[in-house]
């Protein structure tokens, strides 16, 4: 019973957010990011260790990429690649939460 | 390999991840799906491995966690389709468009994708190929990676001459 009155809601208020952005696809993106991230080091291994301001450019990066993608997949208002921006920060949100630590 | 390599290879996989992802997400109405997006997904560990070696990877690749998440990817793909089977009447119905009106109308809105075109259960079956693809084509380059090792077991110069 409460999922056929709350799921009907959500829908008709998440699908599509100011006819912009469809929301389902940008969560499912955000999810399957942070299992990614869940798949590295935490802490810098001896090959690589990225400080702040290599982060910051990888967001960057992945903004000009999704600005050039267009709308693709979803061909909606805004004119940008959510489900690809949401999957990197979900990769970065979930190697900062679950990633693993090395031991010394 | 090299420090420029080194240097590129980790946030290059963060790009190759956010492709893989989105081509996964569009699986439905574009051209791609879960096994190509899986694969782009795990083209990112696989440079990573190349770049830094196996020890040195920034990627986490302990047995427990890389078969969590591929059991996970395959429970996922048979839960949906039990539903559909329970629900549906055959295995992998697809209950979120209900074709034959045979779901009750609860479990249909339940797994109904909010995108442009209601694909109903494609697209999670497509996520959880795309995640058992991810950790599978990296699980065969660590092996395979990992028998380069013994390379010189398998090559006996003398028998050959």
């Amino acid at each position: 019973m409460v999922l056929e009155t709350t799921v009907p809601f959500l829908q008709s208020v998440g699908p599509n957010l100011f006819g912009l952005l469809y929301t389902g696809p940008t969560i499912c993106a955000l999810i399957i990011g942070i299992i990614a991230g869940a798949m590295m080091h935490k802490t810098p291994t001896n090959g690589i260790k990225l400080n702040t301001s290599a982060w910051i450019a990888i967001i960057i990066v992945a903004l000009l990429v999704a600005f050039w993608l267009g709308t693709f997949p979803y061909y909606t208002g805004l004119n940008f690649g959510p489900g690809f921006v949401m999957a990197i920060i979900g990769a970065i949100i979930g190697r900062a939460v679950l990633g693993t630590k090395i031991k010394a | 390999m090299s420090d420029l390599l080194k240097l590129i290879a980790y946030p290059a996989s963060f790009l190759m991840i956010g492709y893989g992802v989105m081509t996964i997400l569009g699986g439905h109405i574009t051209p791609g799906g879960g096994f190509q997006g899986g694969a782009m997904m795990a083209s990112g560990a696989i440079l990573c491995i190349l770049a830094y070696g196996l020890k040195d990877n920034p990627f986490s690749l302990s047995h427990e966690r890389m078969s969590l998440v591929e059991s996970c990817g395959a429970l996922l793909y048979i839960c949906l389709g039990l539903v559909g089977l329970l629900a549906g009447g055959s295995f992998l119905y697809n209950v979120g468009t209900n074709i034959y009106g045979l779901v009750p109308a609860g479990l249909q809105t339940m797994f109904n994708y909010p995108d442009a075109l209601h694909a109903g259960i494609i697209p999670y079956l497509n996520i959880a190929i795309g995640v058992k693809v991810f950790i599978g084509l990296t699980t065969l380059v660590i092996l395979f990676y990992g028998v380069t090792k013994f390379a010189g077991d398998y090559i006996d110069n003398e028998e050959i001459d």
